[in-house]
């Protein structure tokens, strides 16, 4: 996960949530999404993330649920969420899992840290490919 | 570790007149076991001759520690390559306030795979584009090189339509035009 721009969300007078936290929402909300195989970080992202882990290990801490592959833009205007996956079809297409995600995402950082974004974006990288014989359900046709 | 940097009159030199790295360098060689006549008399030295080598062993117990690499780290790095090759060129899956876009890439594997995997034949895709017509969203322009052994017989409507039938239920979109242009194998010459 990359936090870029503004720093915290403000939620409420006083109330602010990091990036990192709407990063782990959002990443658990698009894990939840039937069809998301997996979140794909970039390169950058993921040694980033590497040092976070081996950071926690080394401090004690307890690592945190990798945010690999979600990207958390705030402005001073509002505050944005991109989320890349990665997807398994699997009888269900890139499109309808990227539409699940926008609204899981929405819904999740909503209600569960009252943040309200302006954009949630998916960018599919990768298309997890099973025969359409193997997906298809017995009696139905090609 | 027993080292007040506050009573170093310069950067990395004691009071009396001795600098760390020396110390340091007679911790790290086992020369500090040796007597040496200011040393051995000098509290600034001796205090801080008490914190390296508490540090030195604990570097040494560190350097010695069997360090090894969290399960599954060489799979999450080849994945990470592989889906890093597979960024660039995107084609829209979704327009409006939240767009969702997939790597032609990513279609085009999924295009090759419907190649390859027509039941019945030892078909094989090779080159393969991908664009989305100008504008548009949901159809899509497919290219794809066919290699196929020349005494083979399919229908190429077949393969038509399985392509789009693949790309449909794999990706979402629909194939607009398909153009397939096929290379006939010779008996013995590898389709790969």
């Amino acid at each position: 996960m990359t936090g870029v721009g503004g720093g915290a969300v403000c939620v409420a007078e006083g109330v602010l949530v990091e990036p990192r936290a709407v990063a782990r929402v959002a990443a658990a909300a698009t894990r939840r999404v039937a069809g998301v195989v997996g979140l794909e970080p970039t390169l950058t992202g993921f040694v980033v993330e590497l040092g976070r882990r081996v950071r926690d290990v080394a401090t004690g801490r307890e690592a945190a649920d990798p945010v690999d592959g979600v990207r958390v833009e705030t402005t001073a205007g509002g505050q944005s969420v991109v989320v890349t996956v990665a997807l398994s079809v699997g009888g269900r297409s890139a499109r309808d899992v990227s539409v699940d995600v926008v609204h899981g995402v929405r819904e999740a950082l909503d209600r569960q840290l009252g943040v309200r974004v302006d954009r949630v974006e998916v960018v599919v990288v990768d298309v997890a490919l099973i025969p359409p014989e193997a997906a298809e359900e017995p009696g139905a046709s090609t | 570790m027993a080292l007040n940097r506050g009573r170093l009159a310069r950067s990395g030199r004691l009071p009396c007149g001795h600098t760390i790295d020396s110390l340091w360098e007679r911790v790290r060689s086992g020369a500090s076991a040796v007597p040496d006549e200011h040393v051995a008399r000098c509290r600034h030295c001796q205090t801080a001759l008490e914190g390296l080598r508490a540090l030195h062993a604990a570097t040494e117990e560190l350097a010695a520690e069997e360090v090894s690499a969290p399960p599954g780290l060489f799979d999450r790095v080849m994945r990470v390559v592989r889906t890093e090759a597979r960024r660039g060129d995107t084609v829209p899956l979704v327009t409006g306030p939240d767009p969702a876009s997939v790597s032609t890439t990513a279609v085009a594997a999924v295009v090759r795979f419907a190649v390859d995997t027509l039941p019945g034949q030892r078909l094989r895709a090779r080159r393969c584009r991908v664009q989305a017509p100008p504008g548009t969203v949901d159809v899509l322009d497919v290219s794809v090189e066919v290699l196929s052994p020349s005494a083979a017989e399919w229908d190429e409507t077949e393969l038509r339509r399985r392509i789009a039938a693949v790309v449909s239920a794999h990706v979402g979109v629909r194939v607009r035009r398909l153009e397939l242009d096929v290379v006939p194998l010779e008996p013995g010459e590898e389709a790969r």
